[in-house]
């Protein structure tokens, strides 16, 4: 999904640096601009059936708020955005679920390369839009929330495997890692989808 | 470069991330290796699936929610800026008016003192600009208080002020 968003009297960080001088609506314009994509983020973080992902999202952007005036712009408004965004869901995460269960699995374990499945997703192309979207976005919710947040950070938002590295805070070469095992996952659940 | 280490870079060739040297060797294994071929088609398919679903909207209420927890931290943040600045203006005034005592460090409250008995606002003063006039060397203290040393120096306004906020702060 190409994000290729904002003027330039309405970018991200003119819009972020009039919230920290109070202009309400600028702010505004920022939560319509992302809050989709942030709540994703959350929902995909959190698991699809989290009860929470509106809260720990609207926790997101008046963390956003709170913080406006520490954005300094030596980082895009988007990889700082993403960060606080990854630290939300993390605490919350850590506040709810420490004691009871693990969290989300994975951050470890894609660093070895994970093999390609052999096939193409053809048959996808001849899906219509809708139920093609449908069967992508319920394989997606099936791979490990590390795979999903690293193809959203790329696939959705443009961003660069530095950014992206700069957001996860691990090195480029996790990053690389990672998105090729998401990809592989991705790739081997919608193979799966057509021989069912 | 063989198919293993192609596969390690064809992820990061599909969205343009490798280096130049590294995109020419690539080239080379595809141009005769259909397996690695299919194996790049399949990622850029992937890729495109991802980028082809949206996020899922958010409740109508969503913004409306946001903002207004966002204006009501700021309504809880004035008033606190407003508690604090009276609070540290009580306690410049505190300061200032208070008579004339010569200054001695035996008659200061203990510590333990202080935690059983009820904290006036000077000791809560005292313990929050942590003076301690009986340490050798030239010394701040209140303009109100002399140490009788000959050394003392009037504490700056902003001091002044800074320690009523941090007074406000213990309290709040």
């Amino acid at each position: 999904m190409s994000t290729a968003i904002g003027t330039a009297d309405e970018s991200d960080e003119t819009l972020i640096r009039a919230s920290a001088c109070g202009e309400e609506h600028s702010f505004a314009r920022l939560v319509e601009r992302y809050r989709n994509r942030v709540a994703q983020l959350v929902r995909w973080h959190l698991g699809p059936r989290s009860l929470w992902v509106d809260d720990v999202a609207q926790d997101v952007f008046v963390r956003v708020h709170r913080n406006a005036s520490t954005f300094e712009g030596r980082a895009s408004f988007k990889t700082w955005l993403y960060s606080i965004a990854l630290n939300t869901c993390r605490d919350h995460v850590r506040r709810e679920t420490a004691a009871t269960r693990p969290g989300p699995a994975g951050d470890g374990a894609d660093e070895a390369l994970a093999a390609l499945p052999d096939g193409t997703l053809d048959p996808l192309e001849r899906l219509e839009h809708r139920e093609r979207e449908a069967l992508v976005r319920a394989a997606v919710e099936r791979l490990a929330p590390p795979h999903r947040t690293v193809l959203q950070l790329r696939d959705w938002e443009d961003m660069s495997y530095a950014q992206i590295a700069a957001v996860l805070d691990v090195p480029v070469g996790t990053v690389r890692s990672r998105l090729h095992n998401a990809r592989a996952a991705l790739a081997r659940e919608l193979i799966g989808c057509f021989g069912r | 470069m063989n198919c293993e280490a192609v596969l390690a870079l064809l992820s990061a060739d599909v969205d343009g991330e490798i280096a130049p040297d590294e995109a020419t060797a690539v080239r080379a294994h595809l141009a005769s290796c259909a397996k690695c071929v299919r194996r790049r088609r399949l990622l850029e398919e992937t890729r495109r699936a991802f980028r082809g679903v949206a996020p899922a909207a958010v409740p109508a209420a969503f913004d409306d929610a946001v903002l207004e927890r966002v204006r009501r931290r700021q309504r809880r943040g004035s008033w606190r800026l407003s508690v604090a600045v009276a609070t540290a203006a009580a306690g410049l005034a505190l300061v200032v008016l208070r008579p004339n005592v010569p200054h001695d460090s035996d008659s200061r409250p203990t510590p333990a003192a202080s935690t059983t008995a009820p904290a006036d606002a000077t000791t809560l003063f005292d313990a929050a600009v942590e003076i301690d006039c009986s340490v050798a060397g030239p010394k701040l203290c209140r303009p109100a208080v002399p140490c009788g040393e000959g050394q003392c120096a009037p504490l700056p306004t902003t001091t002044l002020v800074l320690a009523g906020s941090r007074l406000a702060s213990n309290i709040y």
